[in-house]
């Protein structure tokens, strides 16, 4: 059905491409959001990457290819996104979590706030790979499609990401047991 | 006492959260977006192939490389230092002027305005600078958008010539960096490190050539020249039946007007090369 959705879109049905859009949005715009960690830039990423989907799209050989293509196509949004708005990030200090904040216990606010500290110092690149892989899900290989880069680098990058956060957690959790700790 | 934590489950818990829902404001934007938004064309070669633009190009190439043949292969003689990286092959250019397809002249020069370099190409073809800068340490990602880049194209939209430079990273290694950063293809057997791959003359500099591979009708070459790594791809439509020798012809036509400018480009001066021949390549 997909496919059959991607070849009306890429022969110029706008009614076919707006189907994509619903069936796809949700999960850009949540990928978005956790790459960007921004509500309305991960906004214009997503408006960004379907309207370029659409201008693009005749050029896509493989119909069956459209979602990793598209992926591709949303992270470099969001890295098109960063470097906009990069130039203001040393005057913004992380905020907490835009949306529903989880009821669950296992996260302190201390938590949240050691990790979106840690996560904006990582590059988008950076970022783009973890999210694919913890978030989205994709194999490593799967990301070295999206992204574009070799399955080394993808492995370097989530090593890179993945240790910078755990290492924020670590620290969290030291200082909260220094603090706890009677003098 | 304090319970065990962990953070990997930290973690994920915190990567769940948040939206998970396009606005409905977005998908109204996207859908205006469309009615506004020009779509790229699909390639459309005329069969006949003599009377392409395409074939009055390899008439060109032929003359171009046919003047600059024996020239390529002197630079070729000089690019070989003593410490230059074993080359597999070096490309054949003269060879190529053999052919007797007819091309129209590479009556005009474009010349970057950020970029360092100029070229020549044909007068049925048009040129559009990049409007915005290129930063070859964050891009890699085909299908990428096309704004930084300068572009030449024909009437029938491909083939495409795309070209842009920008500075590598001090103290990087030249083939493992373009290997690492700008060698992009679907298929990973595609993306050979850079050191393996034929070795060409750009601007009397030398670089490295990746050709067709799998289903990437593109040929990309790159030059490095004080850190500067200058770009250069042509993509052929996914209709292109003419093979890739006339396809590698075709690019060696405009790969043989290009002059590098590096001093003339826009951005961050290089610092000190350590080594002369290690800034080339």
């Amino acid at each position: 059905m997909r496919t059959g959705l991607v070849e009306r879109a890429r022969a110029g049905d706008d009614v076919a491409f707006s189907t994509l859009v619903d069936l796809e949005g949700d999960q850009c715009y949540a990928i978005a959001y956790r790459i960007l960690r921004d509500v309305e830039r991960a906004q214009d990423a997503v408006q960004q990457a379907f309207l370029l989907a659409w201008r693009e799209l005749p050029r896509l050989r493989d119909p069956e290819r459209f979602t990793p293509w598209l992926h591709r196509l949303l992270v470099n949004a969001c890295y098109e996104e960063h470097r906009r708005h990069r130039r203001w990030s040393s005057r913004i200090r992380a905020l907490p979590v835009d949306g529903p904040a989880s009821d669950d216990p296992t996260v302190s606010v201390a938590d949240r706030d050691a990790l979106d500290r840690a996560f904006l110092r990582l590059t988008p690149q950076h970022r783009a790979v973890f999210v694919m892989h913890h978030y989205a899900g994709l194999a490593v290989a799967e990301i070295a499609d999206v992204v574009g880069v070799p399955v080394g680098t993808v492995k370097s990058r989530l090593y890179h990401a993945t240790r910078s956060l755990r290492a924020a957690i670590v620290a969290d959790s030291q200082v909260e047991t220094t603090e706890a700790r009677p003098a | 006492m304090n319970q065990p934590r962990d953070p990997d489950a930290i973690i994920a818990t915190w990567l769940d959260d948040g939206p998970i829902d396009l606005p409905d404001e977005t998908r109204r934007a996207i859908a205006v977006g469309l009615r506004t938004q020009p779509r790229a064309r699909r390639m459309a070669l005329p069969g006949a192939w003599s009377t392409s633009p395409v074939d009055r190009l390899f008439a060109a190439a032929a003359i171009i490389l046919a003047v600059g043949g024996v020239s390529v292969v002197v630079l070729v003689n000089r690019a070989g230092g003593p410490g230059a990286t074993p080359a597999p092959s070096v490309s054949a250019t003269p060879s190529r002027a053999a052919s007797s397809e007819a091309f129209p002249a590479m009556t005009q020069t474009f010349t970057s305005p950020q970029y360092g370099y100029s070229i020549r190409f044909p007068a049925d073809w048009t040129s559009t600078p990049g409007t915005t800068l290129w930063s070859p340490d964050d891009w890699g990602i085909s299908g990428s958008p096309q704004d930084p880049f300068d572009i030449l194209q024909g009437a029938a939209g491909e083939p495409l010539f795309r070209s842009a430079s920008g500075l590598m990273p001090d103290r990087s290694v030249v083939d493992d960096w373009i290997t690492q950063h700008l060698t992009f293809s679907d298929v990973a057997a595609c993306s050979p490190p850079r050191n393996t791959l034929e070795v060409v003359i750009i601007g009397g500099q030398s670089g490295r050539l990746r050709g067709f591979c799998s289903t990437a009708t593109e040929i990309e070459a790159t030059v490095v020249v004080d850190r500067r790594v200058y770009m250069f791809t042509l993509f052929f439509g996914e209709d292109w039946t003419a093979g890739e020798s006339k396809a590698r012809a075709l690019f060696d036509a405009f790969a043989s007007t290009i002059e590098l400018h590096p001093e003339d480009a826009r951005g961050p001066s290089p610092g000190p090369v350590p080594g002369a021949s290690a800034g080339r390549s």
